[in-house]
């Protein structure tokens, strides 16, 4: 049982201080990320940044769906970032979902913490999220494509912070508690795929840069 | 001494209880707040309900509208839950729009309803492709005290049960619908699941059915919605402290016993509410 193939490309966005975009299978997520900066002084927390999240889904207008899920990125991200470092500042966070086809949620929790590593804000850890869908029969399956969700019993995401905390944990459909305790730990597992695709993205990403500075300097 | 305590150090006030079992009003770590349950009050509605969990209070009002069913979903009713805030409640709340966790908590019933099957909607199908039931299920807060999650889900149910519909049917003449004067169409719901909060204080203690104080202080919270026969439909939470998942299992106990605690409450509520409604009627 395992992911399906996970991409992730780095700095796409001129503008934006980080961008990511990060796909499982199909599914692709854009996440820009834009701080710290300004905060409005209605927004402003005293002693740390104000984390927003802004959420565009593929298509119509957003809705109460929309304001959950990013409710939930908010709730997480802050989980890892240390917005004691930026007092009275803001740390805005847009997603643009480009396809779905199945673990939307895992793929913007993966996305938005790419993009705050491209953008270099300081965080404790990173959340490696991950989707696993229980169909009628029992079955758990990892990282479910958007047909396998709509004909699951129950579509279980969990995000894990160093190895196996739990920080996040959305559920939707019903199961017995022995199928969640199961498919729990089929997700942690996974998790350490996703955590180990951060990784070697990072790596990539500074040997690139690496390489860029090394031939900077054989020019001189 | 003890006021003066509580205004300056509120997070030291508290862990002095916790760390001893107890909490400030009393309860035990694992005690929910006593629930009670109203039903039938607002008069003019198809079924209401007005839960008080503690201090927090939520009414819930259903209306039930023709619709006709759509596209492939040709046998099924709808049933669409909006749950506000009203500025009563608290002074936090100001009028206008849905707040974000106003909305937060309308998709969380919204998706209880539509991807668990505690609730049938092909039952609120009149004519297949021509006419169907949809619910409108209003919900406002009017005493926000902690755990609205667990109240707006308590006050769904119980107005869900205790709703009498009148009997409907395709006019074959005119192709409209009509209503017959009785009430007496009940909807069957197969499970009964019920939201419990969790508050996580300092991310070891964790104080089920938190009040809005304690909401405040605790670094995290989780929302398990179990029923009463140990079905799990939801384990929530989002951000905070990590959840020490060795004592999930304690926590989905003090959940499932209190979805058997509510049920209960609920059954007897609407017995007793239909035994009143027919010696009215006789």
């Amino acid at each position: 049982m395992s992911l399906r193939s996970l991409s992730c490309e780095q700095s796409l966005l001129a503008r934006c201080d980080g961008s990511a975009r990060f796909k499982h299978g199909e599914t692709s997520v854009v996440a820009a990320v834009y701080g710290p900066g300004d905060v409005k002084p209605n927004k402003e927390i005293i002693n740390k940044a104000t984390i927003e999240v802004t959420f565009k889904p593929k298509t119509g207008l957003p809705g109460c769906a929309e304001t959950a899920l990013e409710k939930i990125l908010q709730d997480t991200c802050e989980a890892v970032i240390l917005t004691s470092l930026h007092p009275r500042s803001s740390i805005s966070i847009i997603l643009q979902v480009e396809h779905d086809d199945g673990s939307l949620l895992p793929c913007c929790i993966n996305a938005c913490c790419v993009a705050l590593m491209d953008t270099g804000v300081p965080m404790r850890g990173f959340v490696c999220a991950v989707a696993c869908a229980v169909q009628q029969s029992g079955e758990e399956i990892i990282d479910p494509t958007l047909e396998q969700e709509q004909s699951a019993a129950a579509v279980l995401t969990f995000g894990f912070s160093n190895e196996s905390e739990i920080i996040t944990s959305h559920m939707i459909g019903q199961i017995a508690q022995e199928k969640f305790y199961s498919a729990l730990s089929f997700a942690s597992s996974a998790a350490k795929t996703v955590s180990d695709f951060y990784r070697s993205s990072a790596e990539k990403k500074l040997s690139k840069v690496r390489s860029c500075m090394s031939r900077n300097e054989s020019m001189k | 001494m003890a006021e003066e305590f509580k205004r300056i150090q509120p997070t030291e006030y508290l862990r002095r209880f916790v760390s001893q079992g107890v909490r400030p009003d009393g309860r035990s770590l694992t005690e929910s707040r006593s629930i009670s349950v109203n039903v039938g009050s607002i008069t003019t509605a198809d079924g209401s309900a007005l839960v008080k969990v503690g201090n927090t209070t939520v009414i819930c009002g259903i209306k039930g509208e023709f619709a006709v069913p759509g596209g492939d979903k040709s046998n099924e009713g709808y049933i669409v839950p909006n749950f506000e805030l009203s500025p009563v409640s608290s002074p936090h709340v100001r009028p206008g729009p849905p707040s974000e966790e106003a909305q937060v908590i309308s998709h969380f019933l919204s998706d209880l309803i539509k991807k668990s099957s505690f609730v049938n909607v092909e039952d609120l199908c009149i004519e297949a492709g021509k006419l169907a039931w949809a619910l409108y299920c209003d919900l406002v807060c009017l005493d926000s005290d902690g755990s609205l999650t667990d109240a707006s889900v308590i006050a769904l149910l119980s107005a869900l049960s205790s709703m009498r519909l009148p009997r409907a049917q395709v006019n074959e003449d005119t192709g409209l619908g009509e209503v017959t004067d009785t009430r007496d169409v009940k909807l069957q719901l197969n499970d009964f699941p019920v939201a419990t909060t969790f508050g996580l204080f300092d991310g070891v203690y964790g104080l089920a059915d938190p009040s809005n104080e304690e909401e405040s202080l605790c670094g995290a919270s989780f929302i398990l919605t179990t029923s009463d026969n140990g079905l799990l439909f939801g384990c929530n939470k989002s951000g905070g402290a990590a959840l020490p998942s060795q004592d999930l299992p304690s926590y989905m106990t003090i959940a499932v016993n209190r979805a058997k605690a509510v049920k209960s409450l609920i059954d007897t509520v609407c017995r007793d509410s239909d035994s009143i409604n027919s010696i009215r009627s006789s």
